[in-house]
């Protein structure tokens, strides 16, 4: 796998996204921190999508809730899904619903987190296992933390992307042993048009998830990343469950990979 | 209208303030009249209206500053020159 002419597909990070089996809990957990709800919505799940799912290979609908911090404006945001099944479709009114908290069994725990540079150091971990790590030291503005069984598998679908392979400076050694220890470097990437979504993906070895991620782990399953198009970055990637949907003055199309431990979605926008 | 002119009509539309005019020199990223999604809007606006492609490299955040030096990239772009 290559890019093409070496030229980057994505732009940068947009955000994090996860299953939750309480979507009123967990948001008011993060409300809490200080994250305000940016938009919610209810989207149909493509059949594609279902295969990419564990728990629920029968949802119909899933309901986004999209939240982000007031100073993240034009970076990097948190994405709450919870996925029906389809007697519950479309989801309407309150977010969660008993059968579908009864019938989502918890599935390998949080495989992501996050880490983010602040003037205060925190650590919060919601009730679906999400966590987010407030750092102060941090050389880069975001670094996410995937779990892996396979370091150069996802390690090559980040290169194919434009991610550039480099080792932690001292300071982020510092800062990292103590969060995954043994690591000693990362995949970065950053546009300079677009430098409050420079991310650095961090893949630490993991050998006891059996099988392929799915999109509806709990905690943080999968990144989102932008990218201007979602055509060339398919003909580098099998895509799956590619989904369009109108939010305010914008289009949004997207699509998934799952790899060896990384999901990754790939999102574009445009004027409609 | 020339290119110019389409971009900041564009963007007066886009940005929506009364009390701000957008001209050839408005100072679009500095001053934070953009974020990442509005930039993404722009460059799919300037690439339906100009008939241009702008790939990745073509992201400098220099040419992306101001109405005036989007209207030479699109100019840059059209005659087929390569970006900076």
């Amino acid at each position: 796998m290559s890019t093409a002419k070496g030229t980057p597909l994505v732009l940068g990070l947009s955000h994090l996204f996860g299953e939750t089996l309480n979507m009123d809990q967990r948001v008011s957990y993060w409300q809490a921190q200080g994250l305000l709800i940016d938009f919610s919505l209810d989207l149909p799940v493509p059949e594609e999508k279902r295969k990419r799912l564990l728990n629920n290979q029968s949802a119909r609908w899933a309901r986004l809730v999209y939240m982000r911090f007031p100073s993240s404006a034009g970076g990097w945001g948190l994405e709450f899904v919870t996925h029906a099944p389809p007697e519950q479709a479309p989801l309407r009114g309150t977010c969660v619903d008993k059968n579908v908290e009864e019938e989502i069994k918890p599935s390998v725990g949080t495989a992501i987190r996050l880490a983010v540079q602040a003037p205060r150091p925190a650590k919060w971990r919601d009730p679906d296992g999400g966590e987010l790590i407030f750092e102060t030291r941090l050389c880069v503005p975001t670094s996410v933390l995937v779990k892996t069984p396979s370091i150069d598998a996802d390690g090559a679908v980040l290169e194919t992307l434009g991610f550039v392979h480099t080792p932690f400076s001292v300071q982020e050694m510092e800062l990292l042993k103590g969060l995954c220890p043994g690591v000693g470097g990362g995949w970065f990437f950053q546009s300079p048009l677009f430098p409050q979504r420079a991310v650095r993906v961090v893949l630490e070895p993991e050998s006891r998830r059996a099988g392929t991620p799915k999109v509806d782990d709990l905690g943080f399953s999968g990144i989102s990343l932008l990218t201007k198009d979602l055509d060339e970055v398919g003909r580098h990637l099998p895509l799956a469950g590619r989904q369009r949907f109108r939010l305010d003055s914008r289009e949004h199309e997207v699509a998934f990979y799952g790899g060896q431990g990384l999901v990754v979605e790939m999102l574009q926008v445009r004027l409609p | 209208m020339d290119v110019e002119n389409e971009i900041i009509h564009y963007l007066d539309e886009r940005i929506n303030d009364p009390s701000l005019k957008v001209d050839a020199q408005t100072s679009l990223i500095a001053k934070g009249l953009l974020d990442s999604l509005d930039l993404l809007d722009l460059m799919e606006f300037m690439e339906r209206r100009f008939q241009i492609k702008l790939d990745s490299a073509d992201l400098n955040p220099d040419d992306f500053e101001n109405p005036g030096l989007l209207a030479a990239l699109v100019h840059r772009k059209a005659s087929g020159l390569k970006s900076g």
